[in-house]
């Protein structure tokens, strides 16, 4: 039965459920207090590919999952394995629309090798994920990048520095969300 | 089809044991907006779980290191200017407007600039872009070179032309050096290739902005620099001083040489000054050298400069203070106290326009307009040979006379309301009005040291006492002054015998007490008495 209190969408963007599912939307619930919900896998979103690049198009992902997006979800959340490109960066983590709706993000990159094998020694890919998760989140609600080192809306320009923040925001990014929130929930 | 995810609640994920950095009363605290239902989590705690940057007690919710402090302090109706910015919290560092025609990068540009806390919008062709600009300042537009119909470079003019203070950066997918020179020329910043790198891009705004920042900060310090002293500041209604501003505003954009007469504390430097910020120099320098200061030699090196080696303890070359005037106006206040040697340096820098470093044979020319005062009496100084007389008429091509304040009485009230409020200001004080016997008092006084006096007056007359009134108590100078006043300057003997006079009545004519207050013994001040044919009541 489909619980109608809000909520924030994660949608799979592949043919299997990924191992780090249940620590981004546990992460998501606490940092967030908001309930999951989790839809089927829906397979490699193959209409985002660009052949050239042969990468996907993360912007076409966010317009599709916005379209989408189910009605008791505030929020919808991509998870893929695939490498994705926006049309200005060469390639992305995750991308989210600003004060939008959906957020999408990848392990591809995350895994901090360019074949997408995971590296010897490199901290779990959850860890990153998780992070990576809050942060595109964070901006779907109107958090801008904070300067703090240790939020998790620290802009990450690589690996290195996802693995050095935490996976929650620092107070005042904290009670940003806390006002965005409650106006999401007052529109 | 969704589920709803049925995760159990944090106590039993196990996998997250110990990765959490806080205790959990600090987490408690810090996921305090959102802890509805009982405490969760299983972390390990201690000094280790703290996060970086944040005090060793449990509460770390203040602000963060490095943050804008009003994040911090929010509560229900907080910091209202974050609901204006689209509900984000922050100001924006700058406003910019993305030109491409492809809808995606326009998409992709704005949300990432949105995110790096910035105002951005977007542009989809030539025209819509050149709409915006001239409807709203930007300050940096990112321009795609190649677009259909008008093209990025025609736009970079149009943008140009319509607010030259805009930065344009171009945006091209084909590193092509031949059209990113080009536009270079017609007055890009800078050229980025597409896809963009980052950090690149980042680093570039960031520049940016910190150079807006300080270009905006020196227009303010300039507007400021020009409002302080323009000659709207020089305080008078009097016609005494309306001829000053006239012949001000008429010599102003002139390049002629103005010589400034007028006591001491006339205002001299003030109406030098003027003179400069209306000028068409008022960008350029602004030099003052008081000559009286110097003694000759050093105000030599000080105006003309010298060669290394010119003379012991030269170890560089210095610029004189013609030099750092190039372009801009040198006032030499004291010009009468100056030697006859300067004097004849200074009237051929005045005939030739060119002067040489003290050591230095290399002649060096100057744009510079001279403006000189004095106190003294020039042609009485020339008179008695203290002073060149071709100087003096060089220097006199425009003579400006600052009458003495005891002249301009009707501008004591103005002044006094003028110094109030800057002192008002400077000492948190509420002045608002003059006792009225202090007022006559300040009338009718001399003011032998004129406006600066004044100011040190009321600057004084403030700083002792809370206001809201200046009162006779206030001006104790007055009461000594008050025999000056009446009969002009005393002598010694008058003074003398006023003083001793004075203790006498304070003493009700006990010589002896007298005597001993004066420190000096009775028969002389006996003798005094009987010298001045004082009273003992």
């Amino acid at each position: 039965m489909i619980d109608q209190s809000p909520a924030i969408h994660l949608v799979i963007l592949e043919a299997e459920e990924p191992d780090y599912l249940r620590q981004v939307a546990e992460s998501i619930q606490e940092q967030f207090d908001l309930d999951v919900t989790v839809g089927k896998p829906l397979g490699l979103p193959t209409y985002a590919l660009d052949p050239v690049r042969k990468q996907y198009n993360s912007n076409l992902i966010l317009k599709r999952l916005a379209e989408t997006c189910p009605p008791h979800a505030v929020k919808v959340l991509g998870l893929t394995a695939v490498d994705l490109f926006s049309p200005i960066f060469t390639y992305v983590f995750g991308e989210a629309l600003f004060q939008g709706k959906s957020a999408v993000i990848s392990a591809f990159r995350l895994r901090g090798v360019p074949d997408a094998k995971a590296a010897l020694g490199c901290p779990p890919l959850m860890n990153r994920m998780e992070k990576e998760a809050v942060h595109e989140l964070g901006h779907t609600f109107g958090l801008r990048h904070c300067l703090d080192p240790d939020c998790v809306m620290n802009y990450s320009s690589g690996v290195q520095c996802a693995d050095r923040k935490f996976p929650f925001f620092c107070p005042a990014c904290r009670e940003l969300l806390l006002w965005s929130l409650k106006k999401s929930m007052r529109e | 089809m969704t589920r709803k995810a049925a995760f159990p609640p944090a106590e039993a994920s196990c996998p997250r044991e110990g990765k959490h950095p806080l205790s959990l009363p600090d987490r408690e605290k810090a996921n305090r907006p959102f802890a509805a239902g009982p405490p969760s989590g299983c972390g390990t705690g201690g000094e280790t779980a703290r996060p970086r940057g944040f005090p060793a007690s449990g509460n770390w919710g203040g602000i963060p290191p490095g943050r804008d402090g009003d994040r911090g302090c929010l509560e229900e109706g907080f910091c209202d200017q974050y609901r204006g910015l689209e509900g984000t919290g922050m100001k924006e560092d700058a406003r910019i407007l993305v030109v491409d025609d492809e809808p995606m990068v326009c998409l992709s540009l704005v949300n990432w600039l949105k995110e790096e806390n910035y105002l951005a919008q977007s542009a989809e062709d030539g025209p819509s872009a050149i709409a915006a600009v001239s409807q709203e300042p930007w300050d940096v537009v990112l321009l795609d070179l190649k677009m259909p119909g008008m093209d990025g470079l025609e736009v970079l003019r149009q943008v140009k032309k319509i607010s030259p203070q805009t930065v344009v950066i171009m945006m091209t997918a084909y590193a092509s050096i031949a059209s990113s020179v080009q536009a270079m020329r017609e007055g890009a910043y800078d050229y980025i290739i597409k896809p963009l790198d980052v950090q690149e891009l980042t680093l570039m705004l960031k520049k940016i902005v910190d150079h807006q920042r300080l270009v905006n900060e020196n227009i303010l310090l300039r507007k400021k620099l020009t409002e302080r002293y323009a000659y709207e500041n020089i305080i008078g209604k009097s016609n005494a001083m309306q001829k000053v501003f006239e012949m001000i505003r008429t010599v102003a954009d002139t390049s002629a040489t103005v010589f400034i007469s007028g006591e001491t504390g006339t205002g001299k430097e003030l109406v030098a000054r003027a003179i400069h910020t209306n000028s068409s120099r008022k960008y350029n320098p602004f030099i003052a050298v008081s000559c009286g200061a110097l003694p000759e030699t050093l105000l030599e090196s000080e105006l003309f400069g010298y060669e290394k080696g010119a003379f012991t303890g030269a170890d560089r070359m210095k610029k004189g203070r013609f030099e750092l005037a190039h372009g801009g106006t040198l006032f030499l206040d004291e010009i009468g106290d100056i030697s006859m040697r300067t004097q004849v340096k200074l009237l051929r820098v005045l005939q030739e326009k060119k002067f040489e470093r003290l050591g230095g044979t290399e002649s060096i020319e100057v744009d510079v307009r001279l403006i000189t005062a004095s106190n003294r009496d020039l042609p009485k100084a020339i008179e008695a040979g203290d002073f060149r007389s071709d100087l003096y008429y060089r220097l006199n091509v425009v003579n400006i006379h600052l009458p003495p304040l005891r002249q301009r009485t009707e501008d004591i009230p103005l002044l006094i309301e003028h110094f109030m409020r800057k002192f008002n200001l400077e000492f948190n004080k509420k002045f608002t009005r003059v006792e009225d016997a202090a007022l006559n008092l300040m009338m009718e006084y001399r003011w032998p040291g004129n406006v600066r006096e004044l100011e040190n007056v009321i600057e004084r007359a403030i700083v002792i006492d809370n206001g809201p009134e200046i009162k006779v108590a206030q001006l104790p100078f007055f009461k000594k002054d008050e025999a000056c006043a009446e009969g002009g300057p005393l002598t010694l003997e008058e003074m003398e015998r006023t003083h001793i006079q004075k203790m006498l009545d304070l003493c009700k004519g006990n010589v002896s007490k007298a005597a001993r207050t004066l420190s000096i013994d009775r028969t002389t001040l006996h003798k005094k008495i009987k010298q001045y044919g004082l009273s003992k009541r």
